[in-house]
């Protein structure tokens, strides 16, 4: 089991409501965006075939519901995560304020064997919008307090570092694999067999 | 945002599907309205319209819901409050959450509808949730409330929707409005019973799958209203939820998941993949027949039967999870203790400035004493 090689990167995308989480997702796997999301209530997945140090790799990006009354309900997707993206956006202050307890309840519910050095990506979304809120150095200087998380600043509309964005997750996400494999995790063998017998051709969004 | 009074519009039957009405519709429709010309104040018993919203087609059109869905709420439409404007309502600590959903749920509008009408609804329905909420402090909003309030928003107008959202919130809606979602959780698990009672394959697919309950969450806290992309088979759940006592929707949960057995089993058991299947509902739903079967279910299990075997398997579920807990401690133990790279780390981690610091202090003193010893020894041997 020391020599595991998992080929599926479960990422779980966490913020305040209407941030973007959705639009963020749908814009990297679908290259789509539109106005009409709905408030997504409980979760919802896409999956996407990415490369990654050479190698192919499917990310499940878990999409969540951003009201605080909702947070509760996600233990059963967080654990088992390899990479967590928190959002929040530039034009809505309370949005980064709330930051820290998105990362916090993370860690509690998700219980990561090395909280300390778990993946963790932001990204500040909307800088399309003229309205901007908080400012680049604000985000930066709260990412390295919390052991220089990587930032970016998206626009999901526009498309804009999305690609990037989820590049680095995807490559923090393998790292944290990589790792997880070294200190030899309990082997969880029926998962593992599903998870490789997937068809491995999808980038959708089938939820 | 403008004033109520000003986007008071005469609200023009909204239509979705236009599609024409079947042979049986026709019948049914036929009936209530003779039913409605036959009472003089225009109600029918009680009785008769449970059945009638229950059974083939519900109450078959909005501009039969629209007399009827009142009183099948139990409000009365003749004492209605005065609406009050947005601009009371701004100060409400929920305010700017319920805005942010309404803005998002154009998709629960009719296509083409007029830009200015859809606004001026949009801002009826935040009205219509605030009210709600600031007249009883102690229900919170949720997300999806807004997809329950918008149905009764479109089919009977703000007033008549404000009676129904209120009777509703202290009901059927109260445990999904409390300050947690943890009851509403726990009611979830009710399907659980019901399908290892119908069908134990299932229920043990289902377990092994550890898919949980949260694909059911949006079908529960709107009434299917968020889920289903058909306007039509949404009003029809609303007739039949109308006429049903609370936790109706547990049982059209579990009818569906029965309906779709076949399906299901055929997937990967793992949770993602059970997930997936599960949240999207098919469009071609046999929802008549469903309801049917959920009205069976309904009467074959009791709560309480029920409600017991919820317990058992929440306690199950947590010494599973005990077993399993300790299982990974005793597995990570067992491989540490044999790995030789773990033993090398900790050698390594021994290895420290202060441990060698320490160890050379101590081989110091150790050598000091013994040749004190010997030299004493050597001494008294001497003399």
């Amino acid at each position: 089991m020391a020599t595991r090689k998992k080929s599926l990167l479960k990422v779980i995308i966490l913020g305040d409501s209407s941030v973007g989480k959705t639009s963020l997702m749908n814009q990297y796997v679908n290259k789509r965006f539109s106005n009409q999301y709905k408030a997504t209530i409980g979760a919802d997945f896409c999956t996407k075939e990415v490369v990654v140090n050479d190698r192919v790799v499917t990310m499940q990006i878990w999409d969540t519901a951003g009201q605080e009354r909702f947070q509760s309900l996600g233990v059963a997707f967080y654990r088992g995560a390899d990479c967590c993206v928190l959002v929040y956006d530039v034009t809505a202050p309370n949005s980064f304020k709330n930051l820290d307890s998105w990362r916090d309840e993370f860690l509690i519910q998700a219980s990561p064997r090395d909280p300390e050095h778990f993946p963790f990506v932001v990204l500040g979304n909307k800088v399309d919008l003229d309205n901007r809120q908080v400012s680049t150095r604000r985000a930066q200087q709260w990412c390295q307090s919390k052991n220089d998380i990587p930032y970016y600043e998206t626009s999901a509309k526009e498309g804009i570092n999305v690609e990037m964005a989820f590049q680095t997750i995807a490559k923090n996400a393998l790292e944290q694999e990589a790792e997880a494999e070294l200190i030899n995790d309990f082997p969880d063998q029926l998962r593992l067999n599903s998870e490789n017998n997937r068809p491995s051709n999808a980038d959708n969004c089938q939820c | 945002m403008s004033d109520v009074d000003e986007i008071k519009i005469d609200l023009p039957p909204l239509s979705f599907e236009k599609c024409p009405e079947s042979d049986g519709e026709r019948n049914k429709r036929i009936e209530i309205e003779k039913l409605i010309a036959d009472n003089p104040d225009g109600s029918i018993p009680l009785k008769a319209l449970q059945e009638l919203a229950l059974g083939n087609f519900g109450l078959v059109n909005d501009d039969l819901r629209r007399v009827l869905w009142p009183q099948l709420a139990g409000v009365d439409v003749t004492n209605l409050e005065r609406v009050p404007t947005l601009d009371e309502l701004q100060s409400h600590p929920e305010f700017h959450q319920v805005l942010l959903d309404v803005n998002r749920s154009l998709k629960r509008f009719p296509p083409g509808i007029p830009y200015e009408q859809r606004i001026a609804l949009q801002d009826q329905l935040t009205v219509l949730i605030l009210r709600v909420i600031k007249k009883y402090p102690n229900l919170r909003y949720y997300q999806g409330y807004h997809d329950v309030a918008v149905t009764f928003l479109l089919v009977a107008g703000e007033e008549v929707a404000f009676a129904i959202m209120e009777q509703l919130s202290t009901t059927h809606f109260s445990e999904c409005m409390q300050e947690t979602m943890e009851a509403t959780q726990r009611r979830l698990m009710f399907i659980w019973p019901i399908v290892l009672f119908e069908q134990p394959e299932l229920f043990h697919f289902l377990q092994r799958s550890s898919v949980g309950t949260l694909f059911a969450l949006p079908w529960y806290l709107t009434w299917f209203g968020h889920s289903l992309n058909s306007y039509k088979a949404v009003v029809r759940l609303y007739d039949y939820f109308l006429a049903s006592p609370m936790y109706t929707p547990i049982f059209v949960t579990a009818a569906i998941l029965l309906h779709r057995a076949n399906v299901i089993l055929q997937e990967d058991c793992d949770m993602a993949s059970v997930h997936c299947l599960l949240s999207k509902l098919p469009d071609d739903l046999p929802f008549e027949d469903i309801l049917v079967n959920s009205s069976k279910l309904y009467d074959k299990y009791s709560l309480t039967v029920i409600e017991k075997k919820v317990e058992e398997l929440i306690q199950n579920e947590k010494e599973q999870r005990k077993l399993e807990e300790e299982r990974r401690i005793k597995y990570r133990r067992s491989v540490s203790s044999k790995s030789n790279y773990n033993v090398s780390k900790w050698f390594l981690s021994v290895l420290t400035p202060k441990s060698v610091m320490m160890t050379t202090a101590v081989s110091i003193v150790v050598g000091i004493c013994a040749y004190y010893y010997k030299n004493q020894y050597l001494a008294a041997g001497i003399s």
